[in-house]
């Protein structure tokens, strides 16, 4: 336990903190930036700040039982350790610890945490959502599956570390422009697993009335959104690291991550929604056609130098 | 925590009062005046009001329009599952004084007795600008503390009850439930 | 000395049937000693090579060689653990007097051990046909047609394998395992080919990979619950025991020509195949019993999969699948048994909310619902992990996304398993539902310990693996007590872990610091401002997957199940065609048919003989 390693834990903490933080500002931005494109003010960024707070100061929030309980609680405490795998700004405490595929399979927590609350919650809507979130979470695998198998094949190798390192150079050794077939198909995929419109159909508010989160309020809710805006931080942070370039030092970081985060919020004033089997048709077939496409082209015309 | 701090704290009030939440619950002909208001010309989000669907997560509840007995049924219902605390506005002069239903047989007169209002809109519609005053007038009496409706209820719950019994009936959540058994097939 | 092992289970499995007539405590008793005695036989002794050559002189001429080889007591530890939980979980759920299910348990239990300690040919093909004929029977017993499916296609993997085994016989000259598997490896291509299909199909079918998997969907739900753990967790390790020696004799003989690359590629995709189609058909169950069928036939494609890729990552993610599936396939059927002892039923229409009334059942559940879909920090998710790592590592690209997609499809059943029985509302009938007794307890809650310990410490059973690989001069993997390695990627699971325990730390102290819980009921939900009555349905418990059907109709239509029946009707009407002609069904005709015979006799006899 020398110097080195508690600085690097107290850093680590204050990463923590500062992602959550910063997951909140790029929901408010969302918000920001929705309200500009519809022509009107829109509410200060720092106003899921105030939302989560208010949320948390409820005096006497309803629960359903143990699960419904510790739905928020996976939730948030799986975003956080997803957090923790990867590679920001220099700190790589734990990004020893697990490679692309555990990311992937700790970013699915998050989804499984809020499931398994929101059918606890017995409400028919709840289960109308849970149902429809499982469906396009599913649909959404097949690209995201190839896709990511396309970026295994073009860099050798799973290490988040050593993808970012392979990168480096010019910017035309980014994976944006090594594999854009693979850029793209993430991109759109991303949409799908934030719950973003078009594929915003298990919360869908005015139809199911929020979906899986409708028997949730107060504390419970103030953490799934603070989960829920970590979980945007942290795949924002992920594209950038996979292609991208890397978020070597604060500036790269706060540049990147704000434009991933940017084009995901254009997308979603523009389109409107799916229904559940539209969204997973269209995520069956054409999404996976370019990734597949992404997969030739790194299997066939080579992958790392 | 205590009950007390969470009550009285200044950053939580402020909290609040930058982030209320409006049930999408349009009682009457009142709500028209609702989308106006949200959208781009008067745009309430500034404030960090916004509409959502489910009730365990709001904390304002408009009563825009005229009150019938059937319609108060469905909103004591809502109101006692908010979560603490929360807020009343009562928007139009039809739940001031029934407004011009005055005369009616079938419609709310007084709604104070049944449900604890904090802030009173006049008007037949209320314009969006007044809609804004009132929302503002709110804000600042969350921010002091003041907007109290909520502990009225919890603290003279007897007396709410007896004149919501009074109105409708007792055991009236027994005969609403009987109501639905026609739509239940065993 | 393994020799004993098999004749304490003979005396057990007499023991268990005679008592069994009188009391059904005393039997499970005797099982529950022996299946003890020869877990801790199997493990202070250690995975090693020891022999023991059984002379039958009387019943056959030679003899049978029974002993340990280290990939043998892996599995035989498999079976052991799983025989154990089984039995005292049946202590509890048999409670009348029932010679039959002990019999055939202990029957069964014997033709697995037996298949995993023995040595030479003869010896394995002959525990194989006692444990198929014993679990045969006890699945006819639950539902005739079902048994009856099992029956054909166990007739048709035994054909295939004792013609396999008399090729290898035929080819090496010795019935002894090592080398009548190696010369597999040896064979020239026109002998090779027909063996390895038929290997396939032999074990294939008691593994339940793709276009052998039909029995298994309706054989499982026929056979009491803790009798399709064992099924399920332990039978069917033996086709993937079978299949692990195929494919490990291949890759370690160093000899591998262009057939056995395609016949793996093809072997992984069947796999795959099988992976997708379980866990989809899972999805759209209504009973639970068939939605953990379909689950296992799922989760044993992995353990194909891994088998078929033939490098030692693969394989030591297919040996560590064949352990977690015993650990939470067998965990899932007796969490059913318990749901089936506490509430009479097991159809999702009637079952729901039952997570207050059996928390431990429950907890157990979720663990392995958990394990089963392959979360991190379960056991479940080092497995698959492996199989991805190795998948990548020799760049068959799209098996390892379909392969990816048949692991998060895994999600649908788990998730519809524990809404429909534990969550939700609580219909009328299951208001005085209590939990099971301890007996049922104990083996549902030690299952669950196990797949979170070897969650978190694969170092263990890893340790076997290597071993078990090291034993055919395969090399093993990097991995210490919490933590995989390979080429291209690590997995370092205390660090995660304990990342994960603060996260979750975190996130409950900003829990409990807020605002004090209210506890409301089930009936108090947003239903538009109306109050539901209390026998109004609030859960989905029909058709809970309905976008999904519609989504993928037109696939669904296509059964393997109706292909072969459709086969069966076809032979029938051949048949009948050459039938009709012959068997008149008239006197007449018969008499015509004895005169004609009588005088062919005569003419031959007149001709001097043939």
């Amino acid at each position: 336990m020398t110097l080195d390693v508690i600085v690097e834990i107290l850093a680590t903490v204050g990463m923590v903190f500062l992602l959550l933080i910063l997951g909140l500002i790029f929901m408010g931005i969302a918000r920001k930036v929705s309200a500009r494109i519809h022509r009107r003010i829109g509410p200060p960024l720092y106003q899921p700040i105030l939302d989560v707070i208010k949320l948390w100061s409820k005096i006497d929030p309803s629960s359903h039982g143990l699960t419904f309980d510790l739905g928020p609680l996976i939730a948030l405490g799986g975003a956080i350790t997803a957090a923790l795998l990867l590679p920001i700004m220099g700190l790589k405490l734990l990004s020893f610890s697990g490679d692309f595929i555990v990311l992937m399979y700790l970013m699915e927590l998050p989804a499984l945490g809020i499931m398994l609350g929101a059918a606890a919650s017995g409400n028919p809507f709840s289960a109308v959502g849970v149902y429809r979130g499982l469906i396009l979470f599913t649909g959404a695998q097949l690209p995201y599956a190839l896709a990511v198998m396309a970026v295994a094949a073009e860099y050798k190798t799973l290490s988040l570390t050593e993808i970012v390192a392979l990168q480096q150079g010019s910017i035309l050794n980014w994976g944006l422009f090594r594999n854009p077939f693979a850029a793209l198909v993430i991109a759109i995929i991303g949409l799908a697993l934030l719950d973003v419109q078009p594929f915003d159909i298990p919360s869908a508010p005015a139809e199911i009335s929020m979906g899986p989160m409708v028997e949730y309020g107060g504390k419970h809710l103030a953490l799934m959104l603070t989960a829920h805006g970590l979980e945007f931080v942290v795949f924002a942070t992920m594209y950038s690291i996979v292609f991208l370039g890397g978020v070597g030092d604060p500036i790269s970081f706060i540049v990147k991550t704000v434009f991933v985060a940017l084009l995901a919020i254009f997308i979603m004033n523009v389109y409107p929604r799916w229904r559940i089997e539209q969204a997973f048709s269209y995520l069956w077939k054409y999404p996976a056609a370019l990734a597949l496409l992404g997969l030739v082209k790194a299997v066939m015309l080579g992958g790392a130098m | 925590m205590g009950f007390q701090v969470l009550e009285t704290s200044k950053l939580l009030n402020y909290a609040r009062a930058r982030s209320l939440w409006i049930v999408t619950f349009c009682t009457g002909c009142g709500g028209v005046e609702l989308p106006p208001t949200a959208t781009a010309r008067f745009d309430f989000e500034r404030f960090g009001i916004i509409s959502t669907p489910s009730i365990r997560q709001a904390d304002l509840l408009l009563i825009t329009g005229y009150v019938t007995p059937k319609t108060l049924k469905r909103i004591i219902i809502v109101y006692e599952m908010m979560r603490n605390p929360k807020y009343i506005i009562a928007h139009g002069s039809c739940p001031v004084n029934a407004g011009i239903y005055w005369d009616s047989y079938n419609t709310v007169k007084k709604l104070d007795l049944y449900i604890p209002v904090d802030v009173w809109i006049a008007g037949c519609m209320p314009r969006p600008e007044a809609i804004l005053r009132a929302l503002v007038k709110l804000m600042k009496m969350v921010k002091e503390g003041k907007a109290l409706g909520w502990k009225r209820y919890l603290e003279n719950f007897e007396f709410y009850r007896k004149k919501q019994d009074r109105l409708f009936g007792k055991d009236w959540r027994k005969r609403e439930i009987e109501k639905l058994r026609f739509y239940i097939h065993d | 000395m393994v020799s004993e092992l098999l004749a304490i289970e003979s005396l057990a499995t007499i023991a268990s049937a005679i008592v069994a007539k009188k009391s059904s405590k005393a039997a499970g008793i005797i099982t529950l000693a022996s299946s003890v005695s020869i877990l801790a036989y199997l493990m202070t002794i250690g995975p090693r090579v020891l022999y023991d050559v059984v002379s039958l002189g009387a019943i056959l001429p030679g003899n049978i060689v029974i002993g340990l080889t280290q990939v043998g007591w892996y599995f035989s530890f498999i079976v052991a653990l799983v025989m154990l939980m089984a039995s005292m979980f049946s202590l509890e759920y048999v409670k009348k007097p029932n010679a039959t299910y002990w019999l055939l348990f202990n029957l069964t239990f014997l033709g697995a051990i037996g298949v995993t300690l023995s040595i030479d040919l003869v010896s394995f093909f002959l525990f194989w046909e006692l444990m198929t004929w014993s679990s045969y029977l006890m699945v006819a017993l639950g539902d005739t047609r079902a048994g009856l499916k099992y029956f054909l296609f166990s007739i048709l993997g035994s054909i295939s394998l004792l013609l396999a085994f008399a090729l290898m016989w035929w080819l090496s000259g010795s019935t002894i395992i090592p080398k009548a598997f190696s010369i597999v490896a040896t064979s020239s291509t026109a002998i090779r080919i027909p063996l390895i299909i038929l290997l396939t199909i032999g074990f294939g079918v008691k593994a339940a990979m793709f276009p052998i998997h039909v029995w298994a969907p309706d054989a499982y739900p026929a056979t009491p619950q803790p009798f399709a753990a064992l099924f399920s967790g332990g039978l069917a390790k033996l086709g993937a025991y079978g299949l692990a020696l195929l494919t490990m004799f291949i890759s370690a003989s160093k000899f591998m020509m262009f057939e056995d690359v395609v016949w793996g590629y093809v072997l992984a995709w069947l796999g795959a195949v099988t992976i997708i189609v379980g866990a989809v058909l899972a999805a759209l169950q209504e009973n639970v019993l068939k939605l953990i069928a379909y689950s296992s036939v799922s989760q044993m494609g992995y353990v194909v999969v891994g088998l078929a890729l033939m490098t030692s990552l693969g394989m030591a993610s297919a040996l560590y699948q064949a352990l977690n599936h015993a650990l939470f396939g067998s965990l899932m059927f007796l969490i059913a048994g318990a749901v089936y002892l506490a509430t009479g039923t097991l159809n999702f229409k009637d079952l729901g909310g039952i997570a207050d009334k059996m928390p431990l059942t429950y907890t157990a559940a979720l663990i392995a619902v958990l394990s089963s879909a392959g979360m991190p920090l379960t056991t479940g998710f080092n497995s698959k992990w492996m199989l991805f790592e190795a998948l990548i590592i020799k760049n068959y690209y799209l098996l390892a996304s379909a392969v990816f997609v048949g692991s998060v499809l895994g999600f649908l059943y788990n998730i519809k398993f524990v809404y429909g029985i534990f969550l939700g509302q609580r219909p009328k009938s299951l208001e005085n539902v209590n939990e099971v007794g301890l007996l049922a307890l104990i083996p549902m809650l030690t299952l669950a310990f196990l797949n979170l310990a070897f969650g978190i410490l694969p170092g263990i059973p890893l340790q076997y693996i290597n071993t078990a690989l090291a034993s055919l001069g395969i090399p093993g993997i990097e991995a210490s007590l919490t933590g995989i390695y390979t080429n291209i990627g690590y997995w370092n699971v205390l660090y995660v872990s304990v990342g994960f325990v603060l996260a979750f730390g975190l996130a409950m102290v900003l829990f409990i610091a807020g605002g004090k819980l209210r506890r409301v009921s089930v009936l108090e939900t947003y239903m538009s401002g109306f109050i539901p009555p209390e026998n109004y349905v609030l859960r989905i418990n029909y058709d809970f997957y309905q976008p999904l059907k519609f989504v993928f109709g037109r696939y669904l239509r296509l059964s393997v199940d109706r292909a072969y029946a459709w086969t069966t009707s076809l032979f029938v009407k051949v048949a009948d065609i050459i039938r009709k002609p012959i068997y008149l069904g008239d006197a007449q005709a018969y008499v015509w048919y004895i005169i004609a015979t009588i005088i062919l006799f005569f003419l031959i006899f007149i001709g001097g003989g043939v």
